[in-house]
C-alpha cells in the first residue's frame, strides 16, 4: 500500500476516533433515559454499535499502522510462509 | 479442511465452555468452522499482509459474541486456531494488544515448528482436541 493510501486510510482512523468520541458524548446524555427504561433495546444496541466502532477502528490501525512496524510480527510472516 | 490449535486456544476454549455465561461457543465455533471450504472463512480482518497465509481476526455472530483469531494455510488446506476471547461478560474485553497479537503470532510458529498443535474434530456435536500425530501436519 503506498503512503497516499495510508494517509487515507489515518484520515479515517482519525474521523472514527472522533466519531466515538462524540458518541459517547452523546450516550452519556441519554442517562434519564436509561434510568427510566426508556427505549431500553434501541439504547442497548447503540451502545454496542459504539464499542464495535471503536474495536474496528483499533483493529485498522493494528492492521495498517502498529503490527507491521514490529519487526517480529513481519519476521514470523516470513517465516511462517516458507512453512 | 483440517483444522488444528495451539494450547493457547485450547485453554482459552475450556475456561469459556466451563462458563455459563459463553455455552454457546462450542456451537458458534462449530457452526463457523465446521464442514466449510476454506474459502468461505476467509472473511474477518486480516492482521497480516499474506494472501497464502492469513492472520485473521474473525468476530463470530457480530457484535456481542466472541472474537476468534486464526492463521489459514491455504496451500495446505488447513487452518490453526489461536485465540478466542468473549466481548462481553465476566471475561469480556473490548480487544487484545497489539502485543498478545503478535505473541500467539509466534506462539503459532513455534507450535508448527515443533509439531506441538491439537488436532481439533467435531464428534456428535461436542469439539474435541487431540494431540497431532506425525502423519496428520497443518
Amino acid at each position: 500500500m503506498d503512503e497516499e493510501c495510508l494517509m487515507k486510510v489515518n484520515e479515517i482512523i482519525s474521523l472514527c476516533n472522533d466519531l466515538h468520541l462524540g458518541l459517547l458524548k452523546f450516550y452519556g446524555g441519554l442517562n434519564p433515559f436509561i434510568k427510566k427504561g426508556i427505549a431500553k433495546a434501541e439504547i442497548k444496541e447503540l451502545k454496542e454499535a459504539i464499542t464495535d466502532l471503536k474495536e474496528i477502528t483499533q483493529d485498522v490501525e493494528s492492521r495498517f499502522f502498529f503490527l507491521p512496524q514490529m519487526s517480529v510480527f513481519t519476521e514470523i510472516t516470513k517465516e511462517l510462509e516458507l512453512i | 479442511m483440517k483444522i488444528f490449535c495451539i494450547e493457547g486456544f485450547k485453554v482459552a476454549f475450556e475456561k469459556l465452555l466451563s462458563r455459563k455465561s459463553y455455552k454457546t461457543i462450542e456451537k458458534d465455533i462449530i457452526d463457523y468452522f465446521f464442514d466449510k471450504d476454506i474459502t468461505e472463512i476467509c472473511s474477518g480482518t486480516r492482521l497480516n499482509n499474506s494472501d497464502d497465509c492469513p492472520y485473521i481476526k474473525k468476530r463470530l455472530k457480530g457484535s456481542g459474541s466472541f472474537r476468534l483469531y486464526y492463521y489459514i494455510i491455504i496451500k495446505n488446506d488447513c487452518l490453526c486456531m489461536m485465540f478466542v476471547h468473549p466481548k462481553t461478560d465476566s471475561l469480556g474485553s473490548l480487544n487484545i494488544t497489539d502485543e498478545h497479537k503478535a505473541n500467539i503470532y509466534k506462539d503459532v510458529l513455534e507450535s508448527i515448528k515443533a509439531n506441538y498443535l491439537y488436532f481439533v474434530s467435531k464428534v456428535e456435536n461436542k469439539i474435541v482436541f487431540e494431540k497431532q500425530r506425525t502423519d496428520n501436519k497443518c
